[in-house]
C-alpha cells in the first residue's frame, strides 16, 4: 500500500506525464472547438430564401404550387401583391420570386442573386414541373402519400451529407475526427509513464539512480513492477476518462451511450499505452529522458498518420495502403472509438479491441522477460 | 571470536575482454569497518554490485551472514542497507517522503518505520528540511539525505561507495563522524573511496585493490609496514657534532642520517618511536631543538610501491 501510494504521487507529480497526456490534448480540443465548432454547422444548414409567388392562371398547376412551397423548408413565401414583390426583388430584400403561369414556372432573381440561392430556388420549380405529371394522378386519386412523398423529397435535397441507414447511431461530422484522434493522443503519451516504470528498475537508465535501492530491497522485482504498472494504469484511466468527459460536456464531441464498451476501450487502450512505453524503455538506448523522447517521436509519428492533423489520411491509407492503418497504433485506437461512438454493429468495434489486447499480451510478455534478465548494475 | 558478515572467495567478473574482478577474496568481520581503496575502475563498485546480487559474476562464491547471497534471498537484503556513489533519491518525493518510502521497503509498519525515519532525519541532521525536496537541497544535504535513505531501516550491513565524492569538507567530516557512530551502534561497513585519508581514518581494515584484484590487505599500519618506503624525520638542531650524528644512526630502524644547515635530516623504517629516540639522544646532549618534522609514508605510498603508479594519478 506504501509503495502504491508513492507510486501514485510519483506519477501525479511527473509535470511532463500530466502535460501530454492531460493539459495538451484538451488545449488542443479547445483550439479544435475554436476552429472547427460552426464550421461543420454552417456547411450543412441553410437558411430559408425568401421567395415571392405571382399567380398568372389559375389551374390545378398552380393552385397546387403554393400548396408545396409553402411547406418546402428551404423557401421563406412573402406574401404580397405582385408591385411590392417586385420592389423587394429590386432592393435585394427577397431572393427570387416564382411566376406561376399555366403549366411552367418562371423564376426571377434578386440583382445581387448568389448561385445557391439560384440553385434552391430553381431546383424546386424544375422538380415541380418535372414531377406535376406524377402529383396530378395523386391528386386525381387522393393519393395523398404521393404528394407528401414529393415534398419531403424536395426537402432532403437540402441535405450535403447523406447517411447510410443502419450503419450510424449517431449523426457524423468528419470535423469530430481531430478530437477522437486528439483524445487517442493523449492515451498514447501515457506511454510516457510505461518508459518511467522501467526506468526504476534499471540503474544505469534513471535520472536519479534509484533502482539500486529498489534493486536491494527485500522487495521482489514483481511487486515493484506490478504496484508501478497498476498505480500508473490508474492515474491514466482517471485521465482519459476526465479528457472523454471534457470532449462530451465542454466541446459537444459524443462519447457514444455506451458505457461498459467505453469503460473496455479505456482500459484496453491505456493498458496497450503503458507497455508500449516499457517497450520504449527496454529497447531504446540513452537515458531515461532519451528514451522518453524517442518515444514521442514515435507516438507523433503514429499520431499523425492516424489523421491527427490530416483527418482523410487515414481515408487515403485504406485505399492505396491499407496495412498503414492495421499497423499504426493510433489509427487503431482511433478506429476503435469512431466506430464505437458512431456504429450500431459494434463488430468492427470489438475486432480493433482484439488488435490493442494482443499487442498489449505481446508487449507485456516481452517487457517482462526482458526486465527478469536486466543487469542493473554498471562497471 | 567475531564472525565473519562478508564472505568472499575467488570472484571473477567480466566485462567481454575486460576483467573486472580477477580472482578477488575478502572478508569482513561482524562490527569492522573495510575499507576498499583503489582508483577508478579498480573494481570496487563491481565488488559491491556482486555482493549485493544486482551483477550476475562468472566465478567465485559470496556469503552474507554465513549464507549464499541470490538476487532472492530477501532474508540477508532485510539486514542491508546501501548508499550508493550518486545520490539515489526521488525528485518529486520531500526530504521525509524520500527516506519514508525507502525504509518502507523493509519496514512494512507504519508507527515503526515514523519512529525509524525520524531517527534517521535526526541522524543525518535534516530536521529542517524535510519538506524540502531533493532540488532545493544543496550538495552536502543532498548527500546526507542519500545516507539517511540508506540507513533508516538500521541495517546491520551498510555499504557506503564512495559517498563523499563532491562534498564540502565539513559535510565530508559529519559523514565520516556518522559512519563511526553507525559503527559504534553495532552496525558493519564496508566503505570505498580513492580519498586515502578517510580510509586512514575510518577504517579498521583496508583492502587495496588494482585491476580487480586485492594487492595488499591490512590495518593501515600493517598496510605501511609493508613497504620499504621510510619515515623521514627533519630537525632544525644547531650544533650537532659527529659523535652525537653516529649515536642516532645506530639507532633500530634508521637508514641514513646527514647534517647540513644546522637541519638534521634522518630517514627512518616503519616504526612507532622513531621521533622520540631522536629526541631523547638530542635532549641529552642538552641540544636546543627548534623545529621538528616528520613525513610518515602514505597509504599512496603503498600503493606507489606495490603497483608502481600514484593512486592519485588515477583521480
Amino acid at each position: 500500500m506504501m509503495m502504491f501510494k508513492y507510486s501514485l504521487k510519483k506519477t501525479l507529480s511527473n509535470r511532463m506525464f500530466i502535460f501530454w497526456s492531460f493539459v495538451f490534448p484538451v488545449t488542443l480540443m479547445f483550439f479544435f472547438h475554436l476552429a472547427f465548432s460552426s464550421i461543420y454547422a454552417d456547411q450543412n444548414t441553410i437558411e430559408p430564401r425568401d421567395v415571392g409567388v405571382i399567380y398568372e392562371a389559375d389551374n390545378p398547376f398552380t393552385s397546387f404550387f403554393g400548396t408545396v412551397t409553402g411547406r418546402i423548408d428551404v423557401l421563406n413565401i412573402v406574401d404580397e401583391d405582385e408591385e411590392t414583390l417586385y420592389d423587394l426583388l429590386g432592393q435585394n430584400e427577397i431572393e427570387g420570386i416564382y411566376i406561376v403561369k399555366e403549366d411552367i414556372v418562371e423564376v426571377a432573381m434578386c440583382p445581387k442573386y448568389s448561385e445557391t440561392d439560384s440553385m434552391i430556388i430553381k431546383t424546386v420549380a424544375d422538380y415541380y414541373i418535372r414531377e406535376y405529371d406524377l402529383v396530378e394522378q395523386a391528386l386525381t386519386s387522393g393519393d395523398m402519400d404521393t404528394v407528401n412523398s414529393m415534398i419531403d423529397n424536395l426537402n432532403s435535397q437540402t441535405d450535403y451529407v447523406s447517411q447510410k441507414t443502419g450503419i450510424y447511431q449517431e449523426e457524423t461530422n468528419p470535423y469530430n475526427w481531430y478530437y477522437y484522434a486528439t483524445i487517442v493522443m493523449g492515451i498514447m503519451f501515457q506511454a510516457m509513464a510505461g518508459v518511467n516504470l522501467v526506468a526504476e528498475l534499471q540503474a544505469d537508465v534513471g535520472e536519479r539512480k534509484v533502482a539500486m535501492r529498489t534493486s536491494v530491497s527485500p522487495v521482489s522485482k514483481t511487486v515493484i513492477v506490478l504496484t508501478g504498472f497498476f498505480s500508473r494504469l490508474l492515474v491514466s484511466i482517471v485521465i482519459s476518462s476526465f479528457s472523454l468527459f471534457c470532449m462530451d460536456r465542454f466541446f459537444d464531441i459524443p462519447v457514444g451511450k455506451r458505457m461498459p464498451q467505453l469503460i473496455l476501450f479505456i482500459l484496453a487502450s491505456n493498458m496497450f499505452a503503458l507497455s508500449m512505453g516499457e517497450m520504449f524503455g527496454l529497447f531504446f538506448k540513452g537515458p531515461v529522458h532519451t528514451r522518453g523522447n524517442k518515444g514521442t517521436a514515435l507516438i507523433m509519428t503514429s499520431v499523425f498518420l492516424s489523421g491527427e492533423m490530416i483527418a482523410t489520411l487515414p481515408g487515403m491509407f485504406e485505399r492505396y495502403l491499407p496495412i498503414v492503418n492495421d499497423i499504426n497504433p493510433a489509427t487503431v485506437l482511433n478506429f476503435a472509438l469512431y466506430r464505437l461512438v458512431y456504429y450500431e454493429d459494434l463488430t468492427s468495434f470489438y475486432i480493433e479491441i482484439v488488435k490493442i489486447v494482443l499487442l498489449t499480451v505481446l508487449f507485456l510478455t516481452v517487457a517482462t522477460m526482458k526486465l527478469r534478465r536486466q543487469k542493473y548494475a554498471s562497471l | 571470536m567475531s564472525s565473519k558478515v562478508i564472505s568472499v572467495d575467488n570472484l571473477v567478473k567480466r566485462y567481454k575482454e575486460l576483467i573486472a574482478l580477477d580472482h578477488f577474496s575478502m572478508d569482513v568481520d561482524e562490527g569492522q569497518i573495510l575499507g576498499l581503496l583503489g582508483p577508478n575502475g579498480s573494481g570496487k563498485s563491481t565488488t559491491i554490485n556482486c555482493i549485493l546480487s544486482i551483477l550476475e559474476f562468472d566465478s567465485g562464491d559470496i556469503k552474507v551472514f554465513g549464507k549464499k547471497m541470490t538476487p532472492k534471498s530477501y532474508d540477508l537484503k532485510r539486514l542491508i542497507g546501501i548508499v550508493p556513489q550518486e545520490v539515489a533519491v526521488y525528485d518529486e518525493f520531500t526530504v521525509y517522503e524520500n527516506i519514508d518510502f525507502f525504509c518502507g521497503l523493509y519496514i512494512k509498519d507504519k508507527e515503526e518505520r515514523k519512529k525509524l525515519v525520524n531517527e534517521a532525519i535526526a541522524f543525518v541532521g535534516l530536521q529542517d528540511f524535510v519538506k524540502f525536496k531533493p532540488g532545493k537541497l544543496s550538495g552536502g544535504l543532498l548527500r546526507r539525505l542519500n545516507i539517511a535513505c540508506g540507513i533508516a531501516h538500521k541495517p546491520k550491513l551498510i555499504f557506503f561507495d564512495e559517498p563523499t565524492v563532491a562534498v564540502d569538507p565539513q559535510s565530508r567530516n559529519n559523514i565520516l563522524e556518522g559512519i563511526l557512530k553507525l559503527r559504534q551502534g553495532g552496525a558493519t561497513i564496508v566503505y570505498t573511496s580513492h580519498y586515502m585519508e578517510e580510509i586512514e581514518q575510518i577504517c579498521d581494515r583496508v583492502i587495496i585493490m588494482d585491476k580487480g584484484q586485492a594487492i595488499a590487505s591490512g590495518t593501515v599500519d600493517e598496510l605501511k609496514g609493508m613497504i620499504k618506503k621510510s619515515e623521514l624525520i627533519r630537525i632544525e638542531v644547531p650544533g650537532l657534532d659527529e659523535d652525537t650524528l653516529s649515536k642516532i644512526n645506530e639507532l633500530k630502524n634508521i637508514y641514513t642520517v646527514s647534517y647540513e644547515d644546522n637541519i638534521l635530516k634522518v630517514e627512518a623504517g616503519s616504526g612507532k618511536h622513531n621521533v622520540i629516540d631522536i629526541i631523547n639522544i638530542l635532549q641529552d646532549r642538552g641540544l636546543r631543538l627548534k623545529k621538528i618534522f616528520s613525513e610518515q609514508p602514505t597509504l599512496n605510498d603503498v600503493f606507489l610501491e606495490f603497483t608502481g603508479k600514484e593512486l592519485r594519478d588515477d583521480l
